[in-house]
């Protein structure tokens, strides 16, 4: 049981490179370039820094040990995860940090996949393949499909997420698809994979996004309000899909479970949620799993409003993968940071949020959850 | 390294049916019959094969008949040809079929898109591909 990292580790620096089509420059290279913003945000050189993160991307680059010659040090301590979605990384930093092993940590993802042009469709050479099972869009249409006969989701109601994170990205500068999207608009698009549209899934992009992490003593002397780390818990369903439900990933609901234990909030202890979302399908399930609305309802309780610029619970304020940008959920977590500390945008600043959650997983094997907040 | 002209067809994505752990189930596929994987030690069933048992870590398996039908616990309709090999079969459905003995399998349905149905009653049908390669699809019952 997770219960003794409280207000111990803190995020004090959180960067990012330009998002978009960048050909000729490396994942590594545009690590660089959001790991200079993050250090750069925290007051910070990289002499300062004894441990590196990094997490692959796709194609299996951007390891710590391609990353490193370009940051130009060794420091003593440097790990790689294959699919951070910064919540793992996050998880691998407090660790590291509340054992000793590192003091400040440097968290960094980077992605040239888009001008890489890489298959995001490629079959498999197995019956599924030779199906055309193919893209994430499959097995999350599979799940949304049995929602919808299961509970009665309709696309007028499922529409909401899409639609929602639109809104907040038409308020961020950063973020790559900002044109009006109406639920009319919406409902308009064709299918891609039904019952998915093309609104409902990531948009592919190159960048990097970077965050500095550090024990709480040391946090107070750093320029920025820290964001301390208030809860974390992990989930898996490593073994696979060997049940009727597997879709559904009920993993996450045991996760969910555990953060909520672990650290005695509750969902409506939340200002602010953040859901990493290669498919809108991850904003029901995940809203669902953590007890934001109840199962089956979660597409009705999104086309209430609350999760919009203005509602109750804002999700996804910088517009999420279906808006912003590609960042497998990091720049997530920078936008947590930059609320948190009331320093976005004024027409999307939701008024003093103090407590933040971001949930991410791993496609259908992993799950994970963070709780961050302004007060240890 | 030769390149196809850009506009020979791409070729279809098949499966490796001489790979010993899944050689079984072509075998009975080109003859039209259904078959999982059975455990010798535990009676796990599953598809796709494993190398061992999950459940017990048996390494003895055997492919064994299972019922050819099933019902429709979910499906998808591909109208976009993300592999481009199949442009010609959009748009096509996917189902992911529970089969009365409990085995998973994830194929194309041989349904019409606006006839399919999450639950409806299934059977095996068969798709012959190749001299070698038959491909198992699900059929309304």
């Amino acid at each position: 049981m997770v219960e003794d990292i409280r207000g111990k580790v803190a995020i004090v620096g959180v960067g990012h490179s330009d998002q978009g089509t960048f050909p000729g420059k490396s994942a590594e290279r545009l690590s660089i370039e959001a790991i200079t913003a993050a250090l750069a945000d925290a007051g910070l050189t990289r002499e300062q820094v004894d441990g590196l993160i990094t997490c692959k991307s796709i194609q299996g680059g951007n390891a710590d040990v391609s990353v490193g010659p370009l940051f130009g040090m060794s420091p003593s301590y440097a790990q790689t995860l294959d699919y951070g979605t910064c919540n793992f990384s996050l998880h691998l930093a407090v660790q590291a940090i509340l054992t000793g092993l590192a003091e400040t940590i440097v968290l960094v993802y980077g992605a040239n996949a888009r001008s890489a042009k890489f298959n995001y469709a490629a079959p498999t050479p197995t019956l599924e393949g030779a199906s055309g099972f193919v893209h994430i869009a499959g097995q999350a249409g599979m799940a949304l499909q049995r929602h919808k006969a299961l509970y009665g989701t309709t696309d007028e109601d499922f529409g909401w997420f899409a639609v929602s994170e639109r809104e907040w990205a038409q308020r961020n500068p950063l973020a790559i698809f900002r044109e009006p999207m109406t639920i009319d608009d919406y409902l308009n698009k064709p299918y891609l994979v039904d019952p998915l549209r093309r609104e409902d899934v990531t948009m592919i992009s190159d960048g990097g996004v970077a965050l500095v992490v550090t024990s709480a003593e040391r946090a107070k002397d750093f320029p920025n309000k820290p964001v301390y780390i208030l809860g974390m818990a992990e989930g898996t369903e490593i073994a696979g899909d060997r049940f009727a439900d597997f879709p559904a990933r009920p993993n996450i609901r045991g996760t969910a479970d555990r953060i909520w234990r672990n650290t005695g909030f509750t969902p409506s202890d939340i200002d602010i949620l953040y859901i990493q979302n290669p498919t809108a399908v991850w904003n029901l399930q995940m809203v669902e799993h953590y007890g934001f609305a109840p199962v089956g309802e979660g597409a009705r309780w999104a086309a209430e409003g609350h999760i919009r610029p203005g509602g109750d619970l804002p999700l996804n304020t910088n517009g999420g993968q279906l808006s912003e940008s590609y960042m497998w959920g990091w720049l997530h977590m920078v936008e947590a940071v930059r609320q948190l500390r009331g320093t976005v945008e004024p027409d999307r600043q939701v008024p003093n949020p103090e407590i933040a959650l971001y949930c991410s997983t791993m496609a259908f094997f992993k799950s994970a959850a963070s709780i961050i907040g302004t007060t240890q | 390294m030769t390149y196809a002209p850009s506009s020979a067809p791409t070729p279809r994505n098949l499966p490796d049916v001489t790979d010993p752990l899944t050689a079984g189930f072509w075998e009975a596929s080109r003859e039209h019959r259904l078959v999982a994987q059975k455990c010798d030690a535990c009676g796990d069933l599953r598809f796709p094969a494993s190398e061992i048992c999950p459940a017990c870590w048996s390494d003895s398996q055997s492919w064994v008949p299972v019922a050819p039908t099933g019902e429709l616990y979910s499906y998808v309709v591909y109208h976009r040809a993300l592999d481009p090999s199949m442009k010609d079969e959009i748009p096509y459905v996917v189902g992911r079929v529970l089969t009365d003995d409990g085995v998973i399998f994830i194929v194309r349905l041989d349904v019409e898109p606006e006839a399919a149905r999450v639950g409806m009653r299934l059977t095996a049908s068969w798709n012959d591909v190749t001299d070698t390669v038959t491909l198992l699809r699900f059929a309304a019952a």
